[in-house]
């Protein structure tokens, strides 16, 4: 946990100056350690980066200007996300406090003040070890980062303590080290003030933290996204560019996720078929590749009536497919009797007895479609007649209304029962098949119909991108363009819809 | 298809009527679903049994038609039917009971059986067994 946060703090940090603070640098050499106590002493502005910037700044041009202060200015004039704390061995902080200490008569050093005991609540820690200063450091402040945004000052104050007890060996030890070495200007008001101060510092350390990490994870969703978009697009698939407005119910999300994912794994069952056949396998491998093809298939149709009974407008309108794949769609997905039809004159050597029992499982697929058909028609029917029942002219009449949306909204939930009826119809046509066909014969048709499916969305995005400028030219090319080409494949395969 | 003239049930006929009106649900289900080759128990309003309806008539079926909500003893007969296919494992415990179809007497279930069993082949055979296909 802390690893990975600390390599989210460091990947933030951006390198603007030589005199940058470098946290991923751990060897820094000497002479830019030996730089910072000067710039320390001389510019209390600097260690404004552990709270507010802008006051520090003001402080800072007030004590006078020369070009190390230009530069600590420069420094403090960046914004405040890049510097989160130091990383820098704290010991030669003791020099610079204790000259800061003298001047603490003027106004202006006072918040600085402030900001050094802040610096001094970091430094009794990175002083106790002896190797890996910087890594102490981070983990001191990181336990800080540990909790929400939202923290109160007051949560934060009491949650830290506790925090920094783990690590420092006790607050009060801090409080002893500043104490101890302001033994000359700490009363309670003083105390109090610098309490206060190191609070403030949390806080905006915290909202830093908090920031950084809402940009972090915005920006893995992005890359997320940005794959699963190009794993799509590789697939012919077109996501976010078919989904309607009001389609976004968690049920059809997901079910879009699902089927991305589904689609990722048919085309590895497709490739492991099409080796399978190629490298004439034994029957009994080959049977199990196909039994694990129609497991896929019935997990399919799991996922697609869990998306009947979330949103049943999703699946039927088929958002979830290609826009060629919407236009041949039958009750949410492919017509099984046309599937057979495209497939029979493929499996060339059947027997008598397979050639039958295609034909009948042909027939009774037809005959199960119409059924649906002319129910699902009956159902249309009635819920036009639910919602256009009473007068549609004559200004809405409340309470008919609200019985006349419920009646309908009942004729509805019937939707449901049709569309896994057809997904039923569907998974028993490929089961009956496998019961007819050999291991061979099925695996055969299990990537013909694959491939029709993958040619089809293949066809969306070509027919997506094909260039619309040039479409009257395109049309006296002869057949040699692609997308001829490919449309008139297609169309062989049309012939049987 | 013949659709059962239910009133003939409340003709008051005496003891008769007095006895057949003690049967139980479950008893009158079975009574009528073994009086003809295909029975099936449906809800008028129903698209899903009219599609049951229609798959038979494609096939050249008639059956015998009960019509639960033209009944005045419908609810029990609905309620007798569930738990008859309650056991079959059916879709859901929210899908509606109906259609209900009994083919020779027995039960073969709701529209997701009788269409598995017409994919399978196992339908034809069955009909023609009751009786109700010949070809």
């Amino acid at each position: 946990m802390f690893k990975r946060t600390q390599y989210l703090l460091r990947g933030t940090v951006v390198d603007e100056t030589p005199r940058a603070i470098r946290f991923d640098s751990v060897g820094e050499d000497r002479q830019e350690r030996r730089q910072r106590p000067i710039i320390w002493e001389l510019q209390p502005a600097a260690a404004a980066y552990f709270g507010e910037l802008g006051e520090a700044l003001i402080h800072g041009t007030c004590a006078g200007v020369n070009p190390v202060m230009i530069e600590a200015a420069y420094l403090a004039a960046r914004p405040p996300t890049l510097e989160i704390f130091p990383s820098w061995p704290m010991s030669h902080l003791q020099q610079p406090y204790s000259a800061n200490s003298q001047s603490v008569g003027s106004t202006d050093s006072s918040s600085a003040q402030n900001t050094m005991s802040q610096a001094e609540l970091v430094s009794p820690v990175s002083m106790r070890t002896d190797c890996g200063q910087q890594q102490e450091v981070l983990m001191v402040t990181i336990d800080d980062y540990n909790y929400n945004q939202g923290l109160g000052p007051a949560a934060a104050a009491t949650v830290t303590a506790p925090s920094f007890q783990q690590h420092a060996g006790g607050q009060d030890k801090r409080k002893h080290g500043s104490t101890r070495k302001d033994d000359k200007l700490l009363d309670p008001k003083t105390e109090r003030r610098l309490a206060q101060n190191r609070e403030a510092a949390r806080k905006s350390r915290l909202r830093k933290k908090a920031y950084v990490q809402q940009l972090e994870t915005g920006r893995i969703r992005l890359q997320q996204i940005e794959q699963e978009l190009q794993r799509g697009r590789s697939q012919g698939l077109l996501i976010g560019g078919c989904s309607a407005p009001g389609d976004t119910s968690p049920g059809a999300v997901m079910f879009d996720m699902e089927y991305a994912r589904w689609l990722d794994e048919d085309s590895k069952y497709m490739i492991e078929l099409q080796s399978a056949l190629q490298a004439h396998i034994l029957d009994g491998n080959l049977g199990t590749i196909v039994e694990e093809c129609l497991r896929h298939y019935d997990e399919l149709f799991h996922l697609r009536g869990v998306l009947a009974r979330s949103d049943v407008f999703h699946l039927m309108t088929g958002m979830w497919a290609t826009q060629s794949e919407r236009c041949f769609l039958w009750m949410a997905g492919f017509r099984p009797s046309e599937i057979l039809k495209m497939l029979t004159p493929q499996l060339d050597p059947l027997t008598e007895q397979q050639l039958l029992g295609m034909f009948n499982l042909q027939q009774s697929s037809e005959q199960a479609e119409e059924a649906l058909a002319q129910g699902l028609k009956q159902l249309h029917q009635s819920l036009a007649d639910a919602v256009g029942a009473g007068p549609l002219n004559d200004g809405a009449d409340v309470a008919n209304y609200t019985s006349l949306m419920a009646l309908a909204l009942d004729r509805l939930d019937n939707l449901e029962s049709f569309y896994r009826e057809a997904d039923n119809l569907r998974r028993q046509t490929l089961h009956r098949m496998r019961q007819i066909l050999t291991t061979r014969q099925t695996a055969r048709c299990f990537l013909s119909i694959g491939e029709y499916h993958r040619r089809l969305r293949a066809l969306s995005s070509i027919w997506a991108a094909r260039p619309r400028e040039n479409f009257i030219m395109a049309e006296n090319v002869s057949s040699t363009g692609t997308e001829f080409q490919v449309h008139q494949s297609q169309q062989n395969q049309f012939s049987g819809l | 298809m013949q659709y059962a003239a239910e009133q003939a049930w409340y003709m008051p006929m005496g003891p008769a009527a007095a006895a057949s009106s003690m049967e139980s649900a479950v008893a009158r289900v079975e009574r009528l679903a073994s009086e003809s080759a295909v029975v099936v128990f449906s809800v008028s309003s129903c698209c899903m049994c009219h599609a049951v309806k229609r798959l038979f008539c494609g096939m050249g079926v008639h059956p015998t038609v009960h019509e639960l909500d033209l009944d005045p003893r419908g609810r029990e007969l609905e309620r007798a039917l569930a738990r008859l296919v309650a056991g079959f494992g059916a879709f859901g415990s929210a899908a509606p009971v109906v259609p209900v179809v009994f083919i020779g007497g027995r039960l073969v279930g709701a529209m997701d059986r009788v269409m598995a069993a017409h994919i399978n082949g196992s339908l034809v055979p069955l009909l023609k067994d009751a009786g109700a296909l010949w070809l």
